[in-house]
């Protein structure tokens, strides 16, 4: 039965929407101050090389202000989320083309911009490897410590050998997935300038500002209460705005020259500065008894990691841990590998690793179905996780597992619709489905805490901080929407602060799915801890008045209060629930909770050019429960595009570590024309600890929109595609490739 | 940079005579060659101010489309998309929105890029390109003025003012179709321009150009030769793509990729041929069937 429930569930209106249509939102790029002088980086153009840098040409240029470059940098000269392998400025070695050697400050953008052709670099080319299963090697040029691969995930389970020899039917296929990049509307942009007490501060579009303000303070060599971070409204994340880029570089010239400094990246500097997408290569076998039960799978995925760790040991880990499928496997033989090359860095991209290897399990479910002659829905069904299953690493998934009705009500919305139009000749037409589970949250044993506070205004308003960053996914909505349901006020009685590092608690990343679970939970809590003591003082108040009191309005509660020298405020934390994995058989628990998603597609392939036309999408997607249908239906869409462009469309072109397609001419995502009709059916199963039940989808959105359209474009065509993206190219090749000659 | 705003096709080519100048009609690809430093001028011949370069004029037996006319505009014209549906279609088709209100078709072909849209369907209309220079004005058939990718006839101080081609007659029918990256905003893979002329049902002309497939559109005369005599409803249009595609890789030989294009050209020429049989047949008789296809 469904709680009473006042703000939870309903579609507010984003109470980000109306700035942000009207245009008044402050991006980064739109700040203006006076005195401000301008930022432009030099980056590496060599893959694998020593170089040595001669700035003085650049400093006397008439209007530049600074040359910095390694030599310049107060502290620590590095940053990372996981190892601080990145540097400021190249102190040296390079490894990957891109890389930051020096930032240039001048009086203007276009002084800044024509002095940085000036700073010279000398390269000593050094060897230099691009494919991760070259760099693994012995052999291979080594870009970090003593070998490149930094990561091996081991999942063991059951006796993956003797399984196989009892399989009825195995299939067996090796997968690629492109390198990719985020792809956000807004290029990385930042502004920096001095207060008065020597405290720098950075506007900046971040998904994490807490810990922006850690790695800042470190590379300047000042305490973190010297450094603070105000979050600009954010033009897209998607995982991109997790390393730094522009906030050091900006902070190092802002303290040097005390003034304001700003930066705007081109699309193409875009390009370069930030992470990408893993391309993974997999190697994946599954076998089945005759009935369609699943009884093995053995696994390698091997991830280019780029030059830099980033995220890439969480990464590869998430993607050993979903290898499986949301199925129930009793043998499982799982390793993942992270590996370095002198390619640009790879880290967090929606769905972390659990997005490439759906486009293998889910491919091999829809073979083993045909080889079986068993309906996919049938066979999933059979195999598919319920509340009770165990993962591959021996989790009990306890509760909120609405796989089966997701699938069901997927598989049921794709038969029924159909394309009418009669076809085309030279056209095919097919459908497929997909079924996918996502672990929320930082996993495997990681202190995964999310902190709020929430206080009485004087205004007779909540006022709830939150370190939680808006990144067009729409948390400062969902997080008001909890808060206000968990204090019983109106959605407009609550005002979120979420922006700026001096006034909120750290309320950890953007990312991981994890702020409405996590930081709803945390603003849940305190709002409920506010909701209570209210209601004490009220109950006092009225005491003191012989209990003569009916209502008392928060403002004259305030006021009441402020009379007794008390403040209304509550703060709590949360924290997630994970365990460390045995690091021999990965056996554990290492996320919670699961989201589930079943996703049907139905593809118009055209036999000769290859293009293909997703025409119809349903995606049956677990909440938990809907805080906000309507922007549940925005991620669904949102995912899908994103997981459509992937399939069929993008790739960076890649040569000797060198980014060919640098803008959006030729690195292709979909326009409004190529998207197709989307129905979202929101799946609701409430997670008890989760803030009113609902659990993270920023990511698990995604992940069934590949195998989907793959399976279907199998269905049309026959033709299996394991290299993405399934381009017009790919798809020719994979339909005509053996009798080439024929035509 | 200076830029002048002529009124007059007479004053923009008296201003093209002094000096190192580049005529801006549009200045979709002008301006982002300028920005880059790819290409360089003294000044720029704007002709956003000469009103009769916008015109498009249709008389009962032919058309002339000024040099400044937008795809917006001949997407916005109900005469070509009844009469002319091979153009309307490739001017909708052309980039997007944005692009369409400012690119203009003179300005699409003396930028003369290999993948241009509007060069094959201008050729397989048999248009005259209409150029004004010093000494007067003069009219160059569209087929011979593209020279090689980037290059056209046109004289460093002439200025095309304009296209003119005959109104498809009776019997006459013409299909464009192009494979893009997506379905908007992308530069052709291929495109195909297909006009027959037909009495009864046999085909008694034929003009086939594709783009994208070598530095300027070409005319595929084995293709043609096939189409010919053939029966409109009959012919077998996969014969008549496989010519096609060994055309093309005859001519663009061992490049990587012609493995796709060789397939892919198939698909695209069809879909041009079929386009330009409806057109034929949309007046004169019911369906004659292209077979809807089953999975």
């Amino acid at each position: 039965m469904k709680p009473m429930l006042n703000t939870v569930g309903k579609s507010a209106f984003r109470v980000d929407a109306r700035e942000k249509v009207t245009g008044k939102a402050l991006y980064p790029s739109d700040i203006v101050m006076d005195g401000m002088v301008y930022g432009c980086t030099l980056r590496s153009e060599k893959p694998s090389a020593e170089i040595t840098v001669d700035k003085s040409a650049a400093l006397a240029y008439p209007g530049v202000l600074a040359v910095l470059t390694a030599e310049d940098v107060p502290g620590a000269n590095h940053h990372g989320v996981l190892f601080k392998d990145h540097e400021v400025f190249s102190s040296g070695r390079i490894r990957s083309i891109g890389e930051p050697v020096a930032f240039v400050v001048a009086e203007t953008a276009a002084i800044a911009r024509q002095a940085v052709k000036l700073v010279k670099v000398e390269y000593k080319i050094l060897p230099a490897v691009f494919d991760p299963r070259e760099a693994m090697q012995s052999d291979a040029p080594l870009l970090h410590g003593d070998s490149n691969i930094l990561y091996h995930y081991k999942l063991r389970r059951g006796d993956v050998e003797k399984a196989f020899e009892v399989c009825d039917v195995i299939v067996e296929n090796h997968y690629e997935t492109s390198m990719v990049d985020h792809a956000f509307l807004q290029p990385e942009a930042g502004v920096a300038y001095m207060e008065e007490d020597g405290t720098v501060v950075i506007l900046v579009a971040t998904q994490y500002p807490h810990f922006d303000r850690e790695e800042i303070a470190e590379a300047l060599g000042l305490s973190q209460e010297k450094v603070r971070v105000i979050t600009t409204a954010v033009g897209g994340a998607f995982g991109g705005r997790e390393d730094i880029t522009v906030q050091i570089h900006l902070a190092m010239a802002a303290m040097k020259l005390m003034r304001p400094v700003k930066t705007v990246y081109t699309r193409e500097e875009s390009f370069l500065a930030h992470s990408k997408r893993h391309p993974m290569y997999i190697k994946c076998r599954t076998g089945a008894k005759k009935d369609g039960t699943l009884y093995a799978m053995e696994a390698e995925i091997i991830g280019d990691a780029g030059a830099h760790a980033s995220w890439a040991i969480n990464i590869l880990r998430k993607a050993g841990v979903h290898m499986t499928g949301p199925y129930v496997i009793p043998n499982v033989k799982v390793d993942s590998y992270a590996v370095y090359t002198n390619n640009p860095f790879t880290g967090a991209m929606r769905g972390f690793g659990a997005a490439q290897v759906p486009i293998a399990y889910e491919q091999q479910m829809d073979e083993i179905a045909r080889k079986l002659n068993i309906n996919p829905l049938e066979l999933r069904l059979k195999n598919c996780f319920r509340a009770g299953s165990l993962t591959a690493t021996g989790q009990l998934l306890e509760e909120s597992v609405p796989l089966e009705r997701t699938l069901r009500a997927a598989a049921q919305a794709i038969s029924r619709s159909g394309e009418e139009a009669p076809l085309k000749a030279g056209k095919k037409r097919g459908k497929g489905i997909a079924a996918i589970f996502y672990g929320t949250g930082y996993g495997n044993g990681f202190p995964d805490v999310s902190r709020a506070a929430a206080e009485l205004t004087e205004e007779g308003k909540v006022r709830v901080f939150a370190g939680a960053t808006e990144v067009g996914q729409g948390a400062k909505t969902v997080l008001s929407q909890i808060a206000a349901e968990a204090l019983e006020v109106s959605l407009s009685d609550v005002v979120l602060v979420c922006e700026d590092t001096r006034l909120t608690p750290d309320s950890g990343t953007a990312a991981a799915s994890r702020q409405t679970y996590n930081t709803g939970n945390g603003i849940r809590i305190a709002c409920e801890k506010l909701r209570i003591e209210l209601q004490a003082f009220t109950a006092e108040v009225s005491e003191a008045q012989g209990n003569l009191l009916k209502h008392i309005s928060l403002k004259d509660l305030y006021q009441a209060a402020i009379a007794k020298g008390r403040l209304l405020r509550s703060e709590a934390a949360f924290t997630a629930r994970t365990s460390r994995m045995d690091d021999e058989t990965g056996q554990g628990a290492p996320y919670w909770p699961y989201t589930f998603a079943a996703y049907g597609v139905e593809v118009e392939v055209d036999i000769e050019t290859g293009k293909t036309d997703v025409l119809k999408a349903v995606c049956a997607q677990d909440v938990g429960r809907a805080v906000n249908p309507v922007l549940v239906e925005g991620q669904i869409e949102g995912g899908f595009a994103m997981g459509m462009s992937w399939t069929l469309h993008e790739e960076l072109g890649l040569e000797e570590g060198r980014i060919k397609n640098r803008n959006f001419s030729k690195y292709i995502i979909p326009t409004a024309l190529d998207m197709p009709e989307i129905e979202s059916i929101i799946v609701e199963d409430p997670e008890t600890s989760a803030p009113y039940g609902a659990k993270g989808i920023g990511e698990p959105v995604m992940l069934a929109a590949m195998p989907a359209i793959l399976n279907a474009i199998c269905d049309a065509t026959g033709a299996r595609i394991t290299r993405l993206p399934a381009s017009p190219q790919e798809i020719v090749k994979a339909m005509y490739g053996k009798e080439r000659k024929a035509l | 940079m200076e830029i002048f705003l002529p009124v007059s096709v007479e004053e923009a080519v008296h201003r093209l005579e002094s000096g190192k100048a580049k005529v801006l009609a549009g200045g979709t690809d002008l301006i982002l060659a300028l920005q880059k430093q790819e290409v360089h001028a003294d000044y720029l011949v704007d002709l956003d101010r000469i009103a009769e370069l916008r015109k498009i004029a249709i008389s009962d037996s032919s058309v002339i489309v000024g040099s400044m006319v937008t795809f917006s505009a001949l997407a916005g014209n109900p005469i070509l998309k009844d009469k002319v549906p091979a153009l309307w279609d490739m001017a909708r088709s052309m980039g997007a929105c944005q692009i369409q209100n400012r690119a203009t078709i003179g300005g699409n072909i003396c930028n003369a890029a290999p993948a241009a849209d509007s060069a094959p369907v201008l050729m397989a209309l048999a248009a005259d390109c209409i150029v004004m220079g010093p000494e007067g004005e003069r009219v160059i058939p569209m087929e011979g003025f593209l020279a090689g990718k980037g290059k056209t006839v046109l004289r460093s101080c002439e200025l095309l003012t304009g296209f003119a081609f005959g109104l498809p007659g009776p019997g006459e029918g013409c299909g464009f179709a192009k494979l893009g990256k997506r379905n908007a905003l992308a530069i052709s893979t291929i495109s195909c321009a297909v006009r027959i002329k037909a009495e009864g049902r046999r085909i008694i002309a034929a003009d086939v150009f594709t783009g994208s497939l070598g530095p300027t559109a070409s005319r595929e005369k084995n293709t043609e030769a096939f189409l010919k005599g053939k029966d409109i409803g009959m012919l077998d249009t996969e014969q008549a793509a496989v010519l096609l595609s060994e055309e093309v890789e005859h001519r663009l030989g061992s490049r990587a990729s012609i493995v796709y294009k060789r397939v892919a050209v198939k698909g695209v020429f069809k879909e041009a041929f079929r386009k330009a049989v409806e057109d034929v047949l949309k007046e004169s008789m019911p369906d004659l069937g292209e077979g809807s296809g089953s999975k």
